[in-house]
Order: structure tokens, then C-alpha cells, then sequence
């Protein structure tokens, strides 16, 4: 990507000269977040670019190509947009940070930081040692030999979704499949009522993109309120399931009742909004390229690469990161408590990584991505969203094997910790 | 060809033996522990794969 190109898209060094966007962003944005913070004096004017990433420009059409503007510039940038904030643009830069936990801890994670006295998400925003405590007591419920068996009930949940779904030809994915079908599959995971879905969904979504802090932090607070509800009943009524095993571990004192409850929270969180994303874009994908369902139909070996590919291609979340200490990061001088975005999409869109990053090409050479992360805080949960991603696969096509676009309707994009496809109309002949 | 686990590396992505589940083993809690081996013969395309896919580049592979 040139500088002519990143200059059109407003974001170019010195970006401050190209404030055309900000109107737009202003109307989606709280007024807090719109107004810009003042550019701190050891920043390097010529690092500024205008990026608010709760909606970057061109987000609502194609929020991997609107990230994928900012690379090709600067490996590390800075923006003045909610609270002021470092970002990662070269794969490089991007995989060198989530390694070095000593240089950029974890906590805080979340970018604008959330207001004191938050819940601390667990292990989310523990550092190396004191996180492998906490990961140990989730990690052999999460292993792929511990989840082997729950497959077939993921592929029972999908059939009957998707049975619904079809006879009328047409559905809007997001609501109808993507948002659902996750949240369902979690809470059966856990073992918590169904009934529970609408709440958990609208908390998980305004964490993951509502823009307005007081919304965002008043769905952190009402979901920790309800896993500490949970985790007390399990407490008293321990099961087989991983939220138990949250609960017996606070009982028997290995970590607090809070941290029980936090590290129920990130895994809710972790497991649900993720899914939903992972498969919008897929989804779009595949109903725009008749040839890639056809090598799939006619290939079904191909599946477990084709999730790697997807999710290579089309990854999903923007990490935060909190300065540990002075230092220079790849041109950019970093002073301790600095915020640092990762956006972790970048790392397998980077020409210096991939060849031809933006084509989905089942036969690729390799398919090492870090969707999942990289380094000490590697999704916990990656074990269980790798099947569900190729039990869909799997399903939906051979349910659906052909569906487009809704003709006259467009796909909406947004942006957030969490990129998304949040409207996808669809249609099928029947 | 012969394989190196750097086993300090693994943080349990579980991709290598994903790509691979004729080579590389994971134990219960999913991570790979295995001591250095020789690759059986015909497996070595299989071998690269896993490897290649590791995001923590903890496999090496020694021809």
C-alpha cells in the first residue's frame, strides 16, 4: 500500500491536516472519544494518524481492507482517538509485542482503559508468572482431548439452526445464525439455561463494540454480576462443567471468589463475540465466491485447512497493551503507562508474511497465523472454535451449498476490539 | 529427518499436531512434549506442515 493511497484514506504521517473523516466518526463515537486528546509532547508528529478503530474510515464495507490501510507505513503509529493510543502495523511490530510481556503487560487490556475500580479480567490481564496459575486451572477442561467429545452435540445444535432457517430462502446470518448459535452452544458448554441468551448476547456485544464507555463498562459490570451469581450457586452445587471448576477453585482457595468470577467473564467473553465475528466474514466470503464453495463441496478433506485459511485471512480482534516501561519500539519512542493497540488481523494481511495477503487460497504453502494469539495468552478457548468453525463449514454447505448476497442488500461492516460483519442478508433458492 | 521440540515455546496452540496428527502428539492438557524424534520415513511432508503452522515456531525440524 503506497502513501498516496494512505493519504486519500485520511490516515497519512502528520495526519493531522486531514480531519475531513472526524464528522464521521463523531456521529457513531461518545462526545468523549470524538474530541481528541492532546498529542503527548515525546510522540513524534510524523507517527499521528487519524484512526479511531471503534470506526475507521471505510469500516462499514470492509473492515480488514480499512485496517489494511494503515500498513505499509510506519510500523508503529499513533493516534489521538479514545484516550490516545499506540498501534502495531507490520506483522513484525505485531508478533514482537505480544511476545515481550515484560516490555507490554496486559493490564490494563482494554483501550480507552476501563474506570477504576473495574473487575479485573482474568487471566486476560494477569502478566507471566501469576498467569499460568490461573490458565492451568481452565486449560485441561479446554484441551482438544477434553473437548473431543463434544463435537457431535455441536453438530446436532447446527443441523437444527440451520433446519429452521432454510425452508424460507432467505435469512439475515447475523441475527438468524452467527450471534445465535455461538451463544447457545456456551451456554450449554456451561451448563446455563438457554433462556439466558438475549441478555448474555446484548452484554457481550456492547463489550465488544459499543462505542459509548458508560454502555460498554455498564455491560462488563452487569455480566460480572451475573458469572459471580452462577459461580456462587456452583459453589454450593458444584457440576462436571468449567464454570464448576471456576467456583471449586475459588472454594478451595487456589484464587478469589473475583478472580473466579473474572476468569468467567473472559471466558465468556472470549468464547462467544469471537465465533460470531469468525463466522460472519466467512459466510460473507463464501456467498460472494461460488468457486470456493464449489472446492469445498467437491474437496471436504480441504475443511480444516479452509477454517485456517479464514481465519488467517479474515482475523478478528485488536489486543491492548499497557507500556511497562521507556523504551523505543520500531521507530517509535514508548514511555511506560503508553497504550499500545495490536491489531492482530495485520500480522497475516502483511505482504512480508503471506504473498497475495487479501486472496483466500486453500492451497497456500503454510497457514501460520495468530488469530489465536501468540505467546504466553494464547486463546484458551482455540480448541473449542476451531470445530465449531469446520462443523459449520461442514453443515452449512451441505444444507445451503449454494446462497448470494440478497440482491438490492448491502453487508455492513464495524469495527471495535472485534471486526464484524453485523447485517448479512441472504438468499438461497429452495 | 529429525524433529526438535522447543518445548518451553509451546503454549498449547495444538495446530502442529492439527496438521500433522500422525507425527506430533499432545498431552491431555494439549500441549506438545515430546523428546526429539526421528521422523518415519513418507511422513516428512506431513512433518514440515505441523511445523510450519506452529505461531510459536517451537518445532524444528533438522534434515
Amino acid at each position: 500500500m503506497n502513501r498516496a493511497i494512505l493519504n486519500l484514506a485520511g490516515l497519512g504521517a502528520a495526519g493531522l491536516t486531514s480531519r475531513r473523516s472526524r464528522g464521521e466518526t463523531m456521529s457513531y463515537g461518545s462526545t468523549e472519544q470524538a474530541t481528541l486528546g492532546a498529542l503527548p509532547g515525546h510522540v513524534d508528529p510524523g507517527l499521528v494518524v487519524d484512526f479511531d478503530f471503534y470506526n475507521p474510515p471505510g469500516v462499514r464495507t470492509d473492515p480488514h481492507r480499512a485496517w489494511k490501510r494503515l500498513q505499509g507505513g510506519p510500523p508503529v503509529v499513533f493516534t489521538q482517538h479514545n484516550g490516545g493510543h499506540w498501534i502495531a502495523t507490520s506483522g513484525e511490530a505485531i508478533y514482537a509485542a505480544m511476545q515481550d510481556f515484560q516490555s507490554f503487560s496486559s493490564n490494563p487490556f482494554n483501550i480507552p482503559k476501563r474506570p477504576a475500580g473495574s473487575p479485573r479480567t482474568v487471566p486476560l490481564e494477569v502478566d507471566p508468572p501469576e498467569l499460568q496459575k490461573y490458565r492451568m486451572i481452565a486449560v485441561p477442561s479446554l484441551s482438544p482431548k477434553a473437548l473431543a467429545s463434544l463435537e457431535n452435540g455441536m453438530r446436532t445444535l447446527m443441523r437444527s439452526i440451520i433446519a429452521e432457517i432454510k425452508p424460507a430462502g432467505r435469512c439475515e446470518f447475523i441475527s438468524a445464525f452467527a450471534v445465535r448459535m455461538p451463544v447457545e452452544l456456551f451456554l450449554n458448554f456451561v451448563n446455563l439455561p438457554a433462556s439466558d441468551r438475549p441478555l448474555v448476547r446484548k452484554w457481550v456485544e456492547d463489550v465488544a463494540r459499543n462505542p459509548d464507555r458508560h454502555a460498554q463498562h455498564a455491560a462488563h459490570i452487569a455480566t460480572f454480576e451475573y458469572v459471580r451469581k452462577v459461580l456462587a450457586e456452583r459453589r454450593a452445587h458444584p457440576g462436571d462443567d468449567l464454570f464448576s471448576k471456576l467456583a471449586m477453585a475459588s472454594s478451595d482457595g487456589r484464587i478469589s471468589e473475583d478472580d473466579a468470577a473474572g476468569m468467567a467473564l473472559n471466558i465468556l467473553f472470549g468464547g462467544i463475540e469471537t465465533v460470531t465475528s469468525a463466522l460472519s466474514f466467512i459466510v460473507k466470503f463464501l456467498a460472494e465466491h461460488p468457486e470456493h464453495r464449489r472446492e469445498l463441496r467437491e474437496n471436504p478433506g480441504l475443511t480444516i485447512t479452509a477454517v485456517e485459511e479464514f481465519m488467517r485471512r479474515f482475523g478478528i480482534l485488536c489486543l491492548g497493551r499497557t507500556a511497562a516501561r521507556d523504551f523505543n519500539f520500531y521507530g517509535a519512542d514508548i514511555r511506560k503507562d503508553d497504550r499500545m493497540l495490536l491489531p492482530i488481523h495485520l500480522y497475516s494481511l502483511d505482504e512480508k508474511n503471506f504473498e497475495r495477503p487479501l486472496d483466500v487460497d486453500f492451497q497456500r504453502e503454510h497457514y501460520r497465523h495468530i488469530n489465536f494469539g501468540a505467546g504466553p495468552h494464547r486463546c484458551i478457548g482455540s480448541n473449542l472454535a476451531r470445530p465449531e468453525l469446520k462443523v459449520f463449514l461442514e453443515e452449512w454447505l451441505s444444507a445451503i451449498p449454494d446462497f448470494s448476497i440478497a440482491p438490492g442488500e448491502e453487508p455492513l461492516g464495524a469495527g471495535g476490539a472485534a471486526l464484524s460483519i453485523v447485517r448479512l442478508p441472504l438468499v438461497w433458492s429452495v | 529427518m529429525k524433529v526438535i521440540i522447543h518445548k518451553q515455546r509451546c503454549v498449547g496452540h495444538a495446530v502442529c499436531s492439527l496438521a500433522a496428527p500422525e507425527v506430533y502428539e499432545l498431552n491431555d492438557d494439549g500441549y506438545n512434549v515430546m523428546d526429539p524424534f526421528e521422523v518415519p520415513r513418507g511422513l516428512e511432508e506431513k512433518a514440515r506442515k505441523g511445523a510450519q503452522a506452529c505461531p510459536e515456531l517451537a518445532i524444528e525440524i533438522v534434515d
